[in-house]
């Protein structure tokens, strides 16, 4: 068969042979293939016994084509066998190299958010689809990045408007008072807290970036937390903004930095296929397990304790405690929470809650600020009926 | 000059706006006499938590042109730091509360009015006796102090209000004229 298969092209061209091979196709296809197969198999055990370095790659192709074909055709099982282990390990991985990562990883995002879900790892699922660039909860290789619904530049000490854009051109409800409130927020932070530049703020619901300098405040109010790529350009747009002094600014220049925010999606890549270099760390991340069970164990640990956090809050929806960053650090054992409270009573009760969700391994340890709070404020309700008229109407 | 209502709020771009205090002790009517003002007032949680909440309020001047007071009510627990806080920064005036049924409020409210004179040089206030309707007509704490004109007002009946509000921020446009 195979001196038929070699049977000397002639010198009548090109495509001669191709019509010969095609010829030979025809007639010999099975014994083609069988050889073809014979030859990889050949390949393969040389690959094998070649050298240790060579056995490594065969290895890993193997194990990466099972883990494909796990992951694509039997999820559930591979999520059960594999999938914790490997998630986890690639978290770690991907704080160490997130952008090589993300690209070797992109062809198999879906499969790995899937895993991730079928493990109830909700959060590392929300993490698996932050590595890709996607929002919370990722539909599988659908990336939807957060949208800037306004942009507002104001005086740092005033707190008055300076300029302001909403998405969509909508009416600009209470933007002098968002405004104020930015000021009075960060006045309030550098004040008490002795802190510069506040960054970020849990707004009532919303989400506000800002970037400030002496004199000036440029907040972006979002629908979602954005990607590092966007709070990149956020910062490099409002910079910008920020070194224009001269005043007035136009509406459309903020329009311009909302617009480059939105769109600076995290860089997405042409799928290329998976590189074997690269799988053979990925499979070397395997081998972290033991790490990552410890980030695992870590990062419950953190969510516990943040948990205990929310549940406090929603359950005390009257105090004036206000949380202002929880940070565990696991190698000291001590967990640190930040807090903004009216009372030494109400961040006590908020300590007492947080020491239960850290365990007793976990020393507890709270920087609170206290706020000026009276009572009467509270006790006092406020006028509902609109009686303007009454204005006019008052005793002489 | 009118008032307008605050649900007729003006653009903004043909509105400038101005930072104004409200400042005073506690529980002398400083909140009471902003809700009376405006009824849609700006509640965020905030305001327990950083001792200041922001009202925003469009008046028309005697000239005719808008004006748009962004008011901040601070908490009475601040007392003259208010004064070198951030809060105060950047504001154009000060509306300065006293009660006319407790004596030592108004001792307080002059600390303020001086305070404020002094830190924020040039920039005008307006000193305002609220619960009026709480004590009878031409007793003592009615008087003027210091030489000082004192806006008589109740934000239990609305008297004055509008009047201690709309003299304040007559005197800031004057000022910026
Ligand atoms: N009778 C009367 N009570 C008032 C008046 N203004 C405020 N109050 C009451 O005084 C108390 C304190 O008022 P509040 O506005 O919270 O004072 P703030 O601390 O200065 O903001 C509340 O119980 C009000 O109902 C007023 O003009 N007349
Ligand atoms: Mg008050």
């Amino acid at each position: 068969m195979g001196d038929v298969m070699r049977a000397e092209p002639d010198c009548a061209g090109a495509e001669k042979i191709s019509e010969l091979e095609a010829l030979k196709r025809l007639l010999f296809a099975p014994e083609i293939d069988r050889l073809a197969q014979a030859e990889q198999r050949v390949g393969a055990l040389d690959g094998r016994v070649g050298s240790s370095d060579r056995f490594e790659t065969a290895v890993a192709e193997v194990m990466v084509r099972a883990l494909q074909r796990a992951s694509g055709e039997r999820a559930q099982d591979l999520s059960k066998a594999l999938g914790p282990s490997l998630v986890l390990a690639l978290f770690h991985e991907a704080r160490l190299s997130r952008d090589n990562l993300a690209e070797a990883l992109r062809p198999v995002a879906p499969q790995l958010a899937r895993c991730a879900r079928a493990c109830r790892f909700q959060q590392f699922d929300n993490r698996v689809a932050r590595l890709f660039g996607a929002r919370e909860s990722s539909q599988d290789s659908h990336y939807s990045p957060a949208q800037v619904e306004r942009v507002l530049f104001l005086e740092r000490k005033s707190g008055l408007l300076i300029a302001n854009w909403r998405r969509g051109g909508a009416a600009s409800d209470n933007a002098d008072l968002i405004s104020g409130l930015i000021a009075a927020i960060t006045g309030f932070a550098r004040d008490a807290l002795g802190e510069q530049s506040l960054r970020s703020i849990d707004f009532g619901g919303r989400r506000l970036y800002l970037r400030m300098s002496d004199d000036l405040i440029v907040a972006a109010e979002t629908d979602a937390e954005l990607a590092p790529e966007q709070e990149t350009a956020l910062s490099g747009r409002f910079l910008e903004l920020l070194l224009h002094q001269g005043g007035a600014i136009e509406e459309s220049r903020l329009a311009a930095a909302a617009g480059a925010i939105s769109s600076a999606r995290p860089r997405i890549r042409t799928p290329v296929s998976l590189r074997l270099a690269q799988l053979a760390g990925v499979i070397a991340l395997v081998a972290l397990v033991g790490y990552g069970w410890r980030t695992g164990v870590h990062l419950r640990h953190e969510r516990t304790t943040a948990a205990a956090v929310e549940a406090f809050m929603s359950e005390h929806p009257e105090s004036a405690i206000m949380p202002l960053g929880l940070m565990t650090d696991h190698g000291a054992r001590k967990v640190e929470l930040r807090v903004l409270a009216g009372s030494a009573a109400e961040a006590d009760a908020l300590l007492a809650v947080v020491e239960v969700a850290a365990g007793p391994q976990y020393r507890v340890v709270a920087r609170t600020s206290f706020t000026s709070l009276h009572s009467a404020y509270k006790k006092f309700e406020p006028v509902k009926e609109p009686d303007n008229h009454r204005l006019e109407g008052g005793a002489p | 000059m009118t008032i307008l209502n605050q649900s007729e709020s003006l653009p903004h771009k043909s509105c400038s706006a101005v930072k104004i205090m409200l400042l005073g002790p506690i529980g002398v009517g400083k909140t009471s006499l902003l809700r009376r003002l405006v009824f849609d007032t700006f509640s965020y949680d905030y305001k327990t938590t950083i001792g200041v909440d922001l009202v925003s309020y469009d008046v028309e001047l005697q000239d005719g042109r808008p004006l748009r007071l962004v008011i901040w009510d601070t908490d009475g627990d601040f007392g003259e730091s208010i004064l070198t806080s951030s809060y105060a920064a950047g504001a154009s005036g000060a509306l300065v509360v006293g009660d006319a049924t407790r004596p030592q409020t108004l001792a307080r409210m002059a600390l303020l009015l001086d305070g404020f004179e002094r830190t924020m040089p040039r920039r005008p206030t307006c000193a305002v006796l609220n619960k009026v309707d709480l004590v009878a007509p031409g007793a003592a704490e009615l008087k003027p102090f210091g030489g000082r004109p004192v806006i008589q007002a109740s934000a239990q009946t609305g008297r004055g209000v509008r009047k201690a509000f709309l003299s304040l921020a007559q005197s800031i446009q004057r000022d910026r004229n």
